[in-house]
């Protein structure tokens, strides 16, 4: 195949990249924040070592590559404990990469973040340099249709000219701010991009091998021979502990490798994101890996020995002939390693650069001059220098290994992690000496037997160290310690991880921490109870004038943004800092927190440091304040619920100030109404006076006519006196009912009984409808007060009735505990939208669309006062041209504790 | 001389009718506002005696009608109510009325009134 054709398909895949990201940091809103952009950035985890190195891995070992997968899918349930609490720390604490978050916790040490820094560049710019091996080999297969001739170095090699390439696309599309701490949202979408392409590659030539060269899964195992077979057959191949350790090696990776970190820790947005990447990312994992022992199988059986097992992805499709499928299966395999290769270069950039070159330079700055673009430039700087030294490590070592074995060394050292990141997170103890001497301890043994078999077997020391031992001291063989015999990468790891655990328990255990690494302790264990609260825990003491605190963030982080920090503080803190003379603690945590945002936190404590005279903190002030703030968020909370009772008790007074005057409106209205009704009758009584006393009657007849009109308006008016000191007493509670047990049945009775003449005259034909249980029942009743209830209601319903063919019905039941009885009419009804004031006082009075009633307008308000007192209540149904229903529930076994009866003595 | 009484309660309806009989007038009467309504409709009465709360048509309401339509405009408006406060008085005035008596109210003095605007409606 040309090689133009392949180079120009690598540079428009660069482009399309580098397109999708620069339109997402353009866009707004961004893709950014996008949980599903999230998800698929995280499988960034497959390389190009998963993408050739799986089969490669699976020709040899059989199934054990699965265990570089298992490892991240059974690490799922522990997201939610570890990584959400990582994601939050680094949030409150704006940290972006795993030194920082180890040298904030264990005292701001600089050593520690230095070393922790050089171990993390060295762990893994052997696994940067297999993926430019795995393009460069992917590249040469292609064109040469065999493994690759030897180039020359820099110049004379493309291998040289791609690491330029790649390292130019970095440090154009992705270093634009300088707090590490921003999102990246486009590289974040060319990662998720990325993961897409790389995973349909792989499906793609998966399926064509399996189903179009050969006839599906069966077929394939079916051409195995026996000896050939046994691999796939024992599983696990091999021993129980080696597999153990691949497991644990690949779950710390998956957590804890640069690159890693980045994506699921530095660049999350909402910790609600892990929930879709937590079936997401394992659905990713096993479909990646579904095609990886038939590919395995189909190369062992169809390709020649002399092919490279890494090579048979691609070497499959491009041997028969299929150069379509071949350049697909290429591109995933590029976008594998690219994918790689930038995260994995941002991160370590930022690592060096905030970890080793601006603490370095901030020594040597002096105090005049801006130095805000030197976290950028040394974050540049340091993307050429990572790249060179993966390409000359993948020049001079790389070659002799396989790309499993580089990558299972960069696990390794991953692993020794491990101890101070969950001791960070877990163990209050923790500290630092015992962070940076376990990590010392560790990265020696990885050192001893990992690294140095490497350099023995790329020929730079003598094959002898590893046959008979270092200086011929058997025990002491790199690759079989005490002569255990594992696996030498299971081998390293175990070694290196023991002894680091060992030194980083005994190491914290046998020394103290500082006051300063007390306080971080104790904010990492509980940042969830510490965060809630938005309180600053980090104790400072000391004096820092507030000029020099703001010369130098202007230095570092510009103008601008330090006046967008001071603008944010004062939104965060309710006040403006005081600018004058020194500064409070809780503004210099804040800068520290900012500054450390763009350097990191060992460069960000010495410069703090350097400008204040800081104060020994003492043990007791640290613990104080944790205790403390908690007491003041507790007072805080008090004074909420106290404040919010309080505007809670101002409003109830309100609302029954509010009440008191309605009530007193009520009583003018009442007694407004009052007056009016006793005016009407005076009227007549006073005109018919007058009338008898000037004469002119026609006969005796009319004069008595006028003294009965007198005598009626003189009745009405006493009813009205009476009427209404009888509801006023009854709402006063002057007046009780008097309850006696009796029959309801025979109240009602002598009710009606009073009302016969009446019924007789007006023709009225009268229903009564008793139920048994209503014939016999006994309650506490006034019967005085009920009788004046009943006949209220006949009233009414007689005067109500329909005038050409008038009945009333009367029915009395007992139903669930409550003596019910209904008095019906057949009159004109009542309309909707009087009925619910109906029982009001004076409500027909006081209504101005219907005819006045005869009456005082009280009856129906008395009545229901009587009722309740009793303990029941009183409805009314109607409808307009069919009659009125007046029910009444009293309750038989009367619960009178409404009342305002005084008790029987 | 024509008279007309406008008042929901029958009993006051039935004394200022006798009255009015009494002194030779012609009597109409209404039991509410809308009633009123329709007997101005086809006459014209020389004088009104009005009560204010009625149901759907108030006294008000009648007697913004009655001055303000040409052939009722010289009709007496008096107005016979409960309502004693100040406000309802102005008020009454304000509708155009020529006099304004509360409740209860002295038939003397009201046959005086009446009696008066009679002459003067006869000098004209």
């Amino acid at each position: 195949m040309e090689s133009w054709i392949i180079i120009l398909l690598s540079l428009t895949y660069l482009g399309f990249l580098f397109l999708a990201a620069h339109w997402t940091e353009k866009s707004k809103p961004s893709l950014g924040g996008n949980k599903w952009i999230y998800a698929l950035s995280i499988p960034v985890y497959c390389t190009a070592w998963t993408y050739y190195g799986s089969v490669g891995k699976a020709v040899n070992d059989g199934w054990e590559f699965l265990t570089i997968y298992l490892g991240p899918i059974l690490s799922i349930p522990l997201w939610w404990i570890v990584l959400r609490k990582m994601i939050k720390i680094c949030e409150v604490q704006r940290i972006s990469t795993l030194p920082d978050f180890l040298a904030d916790r264990y005292g701001k040490h600089l050593g520690l973040s230095i070393f922790s820094s050089v171990f993390l560049v060295l762990g893994v710019i052997p696994y940067i340099s297999i993926q430019l091996k795995a393009i460069v080999n992917s590249f040469n297969i292609l064109r040469d249709q065999q493994a690759s001739a030897v180039e020359g170095i820099f110049l004379t090699d493309s291998s040289f000219y791609l690491t330029i390439i790649l390292a130019l696309f970095i440090v154009f599309f992705v270093f634009r701010s300088i707090e590490t701490t921003d999102k990246h949202h486009g590289m974040m979408v060319a990662i998720a991009l990325d993961s897409v392409v790389k995973l349909v590659a792989f499906l793609v030539v998966g399926g064509f091998v399996t189903y179009f060269l050969f006839d599906g899964f069966g077929d394939l195992f079916s051409k195995l021979s026996p000896a050939e077979s046994q691999v796939f057959e024992t599983f696990p191949s091999s021993s129980g502990l080696e597999w153990f350790f691949l497991l644990f090696m690949s779950l710390s990776a998956f957590l804890l490798l640069p690159r890693q970190f980045q994506v699921a820790i530095a660049e999350n947005q909402d910790e609600n994101h892990l929930k879709t990447a937590s079936w997401l990312v394992p659905l990713y994992l096993l479909l990646i890996n579904l095609f990886v022992v038939p590919i395995a199988i189909a190369g062992k059986v169809s390709l020649s020995n002399s092919v490279d097992p890494d090579a048979y992805v691609l070497a499959l499709p491009l041997f028969q002939g299929f150069d379509g499928i071949a350049l697909l299966t290429y591109l995933g395999g590029f976008s594998a390693a690219i994918g790689m290769i930038v995260v994995s270069t941002i991160a370590l950039s930022m690592i060096v650069s905030n970890n080793i070159v601006v603490p370095v330079l901030l020594n040597r700055i002096d105090t005049s001059g801006t130095y805000t673009s030197l976290p950028l430039k040394s974050r540049r700087f340091a993307v050429f220098v990572i790249l060179m030294l993966a390409y000359l490590y993948y020049k001079y070592v790389a070659d002799s290994f396989s790309l499993v074995s580089i990558g299972l060394v960069s696990f390794a050292a991953i692993v020794q992690f491990v101890p101070s990141v969950l001791g960070a997170l877990f163990w209050k103890e923790a500290n630092k000496t015992g962070a940076l001497r376990g990590l010392i301890a560790g990265f020696v043994v990885w050192c001893y037997t990992l690294v140095l078999p490497t350099i023995i077997k790329a020929g730079l020391l003598p094959t002898s160290i590893l046959s008979s031992g270092p200086l011929g001291i058997s025990w002491l063989n790199p690759e079989a310690i005490l002569g255990l015999q594992l696996q030498p990468v299971v081998h390293g790891t175990f070694w290196s991880l023991l002894v680091n655990l060992v030194v980083f328990f005994s190491a914290s255990l046998l020394s103290s921490q500082s006051v300063k690494e007390k306080n971080l302790a104790e904010l990492y264990h509980g940042i969830w109870e510490y965060a809630s609260d938005g309180i600053d825990r980090v104790l400072w003491k000391g004096s820092l004038v507030y000029q020099d605190l703001i010369k130098v963030s202007n230095k570092l982080l510009g103008s601008y943004r330090t006046n967008q920090y001071l603008a944010d503080y004062q939104v965060t803190h309710g006040e403006p800092v005081n600018s004058e003379g020194q500064v409070e603690a809780s503004f210099v945590n804040h800068m520290e927190r900012l500054i450390s945002g763009v350097i990191g936190s060992a460069s960000a404590r010495m410069v703090i440091a350097s400008l204040a005279k800081e104060e020994e903190l003492e043990m007791e002030e640290v613990l104080n304040i944790l205790k403390e703030t908690s007491e003041t968020s507790r007072l805080n909370k008090e004074l909420r619920s106290k404040s919010a009772e309080l505007s809670k008790r101002t409003g109830e007074l309100e609302i029954a100030n509010a009440r008191l005057k309605e009530l007193d409106r009520e009583k003018d209205d009442f007694i407004s109404t009052i007056t009016h009704e006793l005016r009407t009758p005076l009227t007549s009584i006073k005109a018919f006076v007058e009338i008898l006393e000037d004469g002119g009657m026609q006969d005796e007849q009319e004069a008595k006519n006028f003294l009965g009109i007198i005598n009626d308006e003189i009745d009405r008016m006493t009813r009205l006196i009476n009427q209404v000191l009888d509801i006023e007493k009854l709402e006063s509670g002057a007046t009780t009912i008097d309850r006696t047990h009796s029959h309801p049945r025979q109240i009602l009775e002598e009710s009606i009984q009073s009302f016969e003449h009446l019924l007789k005259s007006k023709h009225i034909i009268l229903k009564e409808n008793y139920g048994e249980a209503f014939k016999q029942v006994q309650m506490p009743i006034d019967t005085d007060r009920m009788k004046q209830v009943f006949a209220n209601l006949l009233s009414n319903a007689t005067k109500y009735c329909d005038p050409d063919k008038p009945s009333i019905e009367v029915m009395g039941r007992v139903e669930g505990g409550f003596m019910k009885i209904c008095i019906i009419d057949n009159g004109q009804g009542i309309e909707e939208e009087m009925l619910p004031r109906l029982f009001e006082k004076f409500f027909q009075a006081k209504d101005q669309t219907t005819r006045k009633p005869v009456g005082t307008g009280l009856g129906l308000a008395i009545t229901k006062k009587i009722v309740e007192l009793h303990g029941g209540s009183i409805t009314v149904e109607s409808t307009v041209g069919q009659g009125s229903n007046f029910t009444i529930f009293l309750p038989l076994s009367a619960d009178f504790s409404k009342q305002k009866e005084t008790p029987l003595p | 001389m024509k008279v007309l009484i406008v008042d929901d309660e029958p009993n006051i309806l039935l004394s200022l009718d006798f009255l009015m009989r009494k002194e030779g007038y012609d009597v109409f009467v209404a039991r509410d506002g809308s009633e009123a309504l329709m007997i101005i409709k086809d006459q014209v009465p020389d004088i009104i005696l009005l009560d204010i709360m009625m149901p759907l048509v108030d006294g008000y309401q009648v007697c913004q009608q009655v001055k303000g339509a040409a052939p009722t405009a010289h009709t007496k408006v008096i107005f016979l109510s409960a309502k004693s406060k100040e406000e309802d008085i102005k008020k009454g005035y304000s509708m155009g009325a020529d006099l304004y008596l509360t409740k209860p109210f002295s038939t003397r003095v009201l046959m005086k009134h009446i009696k008066a605007f009679a002459a003067e409606s006869s000098v004209k």
